[in-house]
């Protein structure tokens, strides 16, 4: 049987919210939950979050989105709740959400903190509200089509379902999360674990660093030229090629070879020598010559915390330098309440619910830095998110598959 | 070498646009020197992966090459599937003035790849966005090429004239998200967050949820077709601004996703 509305298609002279729904209406309400987070924004602030159990709070914000879906699936020709759960409706709130993350993309974050006291646009109420919004929306058109399960109805449930999941998971996840850093020293265990708001807490477990250790790519060579028109009076035209014993380039019209080349050395006042310090500073003995028939050689060195840069200098207004070496791997050795792991970029490590992350380390002393940064992360809603995401990547596969005509 | 190659593809793809646009052209033709244009930007492509030791996907000029390619074969694709040539000349011509623009602005090849993108995850999320990009670049050019036919011959734009470009969509959209949740997985990994709205995360998400406007609007409104090339356009804007428009706003320097700066530090 199909339940119509007594107030669908209501006469002309209807009041407002008596006409047929549709986009008017949406952006009515949207404006009004907008206004709605201004006041709130302005009389209530959002210091209250932090006293109210998280779980709480995200069961009180999923009741409604659940009797949405049971409104839509008991009553779905009801005027309202085809319209809550509608394109239009839909379009306007995302519409919104995209304006308000806009000024989030264009303008700095610190200008919201500075000018309206939020950490960013994205915690603040309006975008939270009008967030919400979309959710009743899209939770609501889930309710509407979790049933029969046909192939039109899989299609739309795993992408607009995943996407639902996904951001319900997201909510859960930024209201559990635990997110501290934890520097480590070389042989000293610690459970000292601290916040983005710099308050200490002991972490569950002790971690120690065994061994800091950073790989670099070799570096590469710049030729500088005195320019009053450039910025900061200098022109610099960088080389590509990773210097080794033997490297050739031609850097603007100067022709540069390495005949030797010493990827960690010490100069001892005269010479360069080869070192094994971690933190010795890369070298090359370069010749160079330029059109006019002038040619220069002697050692150029990028420098580090122990030693100074050396360059060639040719004539007066041009030089060759050595840029810093990039880092190609860094990683820590630790023990984790005893356990050997290691630690590295896209390497993360996991202990008593806790993943583990290659977070920072002494940036001026690269190698040698005496200290690693962990960041331990334990995120409670990440189960639901990925949920989420794999099956809105299944609903993709799907559309994809529609896209191209495989299955119209 | 890469020049050279490079000049093979945009010399291919302009001839093949200009047999297309003979009133009695040999398709095949057209499609073969197509299809060289695409091969050399593959060769192009291995050669650049080849000597600079890494997937040449980190810099701006290495991305615009992938599309360079990916546009042409894209359309190609595309247009064997659903046997039509409406979009080759917008889409030759995309992948002409994209190769061009590299060409004449040579960046110099950086070969290090700082450690958070030395992952699986790198080649398939650039590829996938690359794809994605190029379909739906592609839709909003075919869309334009039509309004600009219909204006031309002074005849109005039906929806059937925004057909092939909603199709465009309905291929790159998955693609998009897709791109984009990999991107998600990868940021965990990485860095331990799927989603920090770093600025170029937000013009991500700006872009996808254009394009979620623009399908659900075409689904309500399908004999607008004025409306739904308008919202091609925006979500093309958008899309731009993801790409390389990002890194000129204020936020750029609030980014963790600027490779194409020297490294400062653990990335």
């Amino acid at each position: 049987m199909v339940r119509t509305s007594p107030l669908a298609n209501a006469p002309a002279d209807a009041g407002f919210w008596e006409q047929d729904l549709g986009y008017l209406h949406a952006f009515v309400t949207v404006m009004m939950a907008l206004s709605l987070g201004l006041a709130f924004h302005a009389w209530v602030g959002y210091r209250w979050l932090g006293y109210v159990p998280p779980l709480l709070l995200a069961g009180l914000a999923l009741l409604p989105l659940l009797g949405m879906a049971g409104l839509a699936r008991s009553l779905p020709n009801h005027r309202l709740v085809t319209w809550f759960t509608g394109v239009p409706f839909a379009m306007v709130t995302s519409a919104t959400f995209g304006m308000l993350a806009l000024g989030g993309g264009v303008v700095p974050q610190s200008w919201f903190t500075q000018r309206l006291g939020v950490e960013s646009i994205w915690g603040s109420w309006p975008f939270l509200m009008v967030g919400y919004l979309m959710m009743v929306n899209l939770v609501g058109s889930c309710g509407r089509r979790i049933w029969p399960l046909s192939y039109r109805n899989v299609v739309y449930l795993s992408s607009h379902l995943g996407l639902a999941i996904a951001l319900i998971g997201g909510v859960v996840s930024s209201l559990m999360l635990e997110r501290r850093t934890m520097v480590l020293f070389r042989g000293m265990p610690t459970q000292v674990a601290t916040d983005r708001q710099l308050k200490e807490s002991a972490a569950p477990f002790t971690a120690q660093l065994r061994e800091f250790r950073m790989d670099t790519f070799p570096p590469t060579l710049t030729l500088a030229t005195l320019d009053t028109a450039a910025p900061e009076g200098v022109r610099q035209t960088p080389g590509s090629a990773l210097i080794k014993l033997g490297t050739r380039e031609t850097l603007g019209q100067a022709r540069i070879e390495v005949t030797k080349y010493l990827p960690k050395g010490a100069f001892d006042g005269l010479h360069w020598h080869a070192v094994g310090w971690p933190d010795a500073a890369p070298a090359a003995f370069v010749k160079a010559s330029r059109p006019d028939g002038s040619s220069y050689e002697g050692w150029v060195s990028s420098g580090s915390a122990q030693s100074a840069p050396a360059m060639l200098r040719m004539g007066e207004s041009q030089a060759i330098l050595m840029n810093t070496p990039r880092p190609r791997k860094f990683e820590s050795d630790l023990l984790l309440d005893g356990r050997p792991v290691t630690v590295g970029v896209n390497q993360p490590a996991r202990v008593k619910g806790y993943d583990v992350y290659q977070f920072s380390y002494d940036q001026e002393s690269g190698a040698a830095s005496p200290y690693s940064v962990i960041e331990i992360v334990r995120d409670p809603g990440l189960p639901v998110v990925y949920s989420g995401i794999f099956l809105l990547l299944f609903g993709s596969a799907l559309h994809l598959w529609n896209g191209f005509g495989v299955k119209a | 070498m890469t020049a050279t190659l490079g000049v093979i593809a945009i010399s291919s793809w302009i001839a093949s646009a200009s047999v297309y646009a003979l009133p009695k052209r040999r398709a095949w033709v057209a499609e073969a020197l197509a299809m060289l244009g695409v091969l050399a930007g593959v060769l192009l492509l291995g050669l650049l992966w080849v000597s600079l030791g890494r997937p040449p996907m980190r810099t701006l000029g290495e991305t615009r090459w992938w599309y360079a390619v990916t546009v042409p074969a894209v359309s190609l694709l595309i247009g064997w599937r659903f046997q039509t040539a409406v979009m080759a000349i917008p889409s030759l011509l995309m992948g002409a003035m994209f190769a061009l623009i590299n060409l004449r602005n040579p960046e110099t090849m950086d070969r290090t790849l700082m450690p958070a993108l030395q992952s699986p995850w790198f080649v398939p999320h650039v590829v996938v966005y690359m794809v994605a990009y190029s379909a739906l670049g592609l839709s909003s050019a075919v869309a334009v090429w039509q309004w600009g036919r219909c204006r031309w011959r002074r005849q109005p734009l039906t929806p059937a004239d925004v057909a092939l470009p909603h199709r465009l969509v309905l291929v790159g959209f998955p693609l998009l998200t897709a791109g984009l949740l990999f991107g998600a997985l990868w940021a965990k990994e990485a860095w331990g967050h799927y989603w920090t709205w770093d600025p170029k995360e937000t013009w991500a998400f700006l872009s996808w949820i254009s394009y979620l406007i623009y399908l659900h609007v075409r689904q309500r409104h399908p004999m607008k077709p004025h409306l739904n090339l308008a919202l091609l356009v925006v979500g093309f804007a958008v899309l731009m601004g993801c790409w390389f428009g990002v890194n000129y706003l204020p936020t750029a320097r609030e980014s963790v996703h600027t490779y194409t700066q020297p490294a400062e530090g653990p990335q």
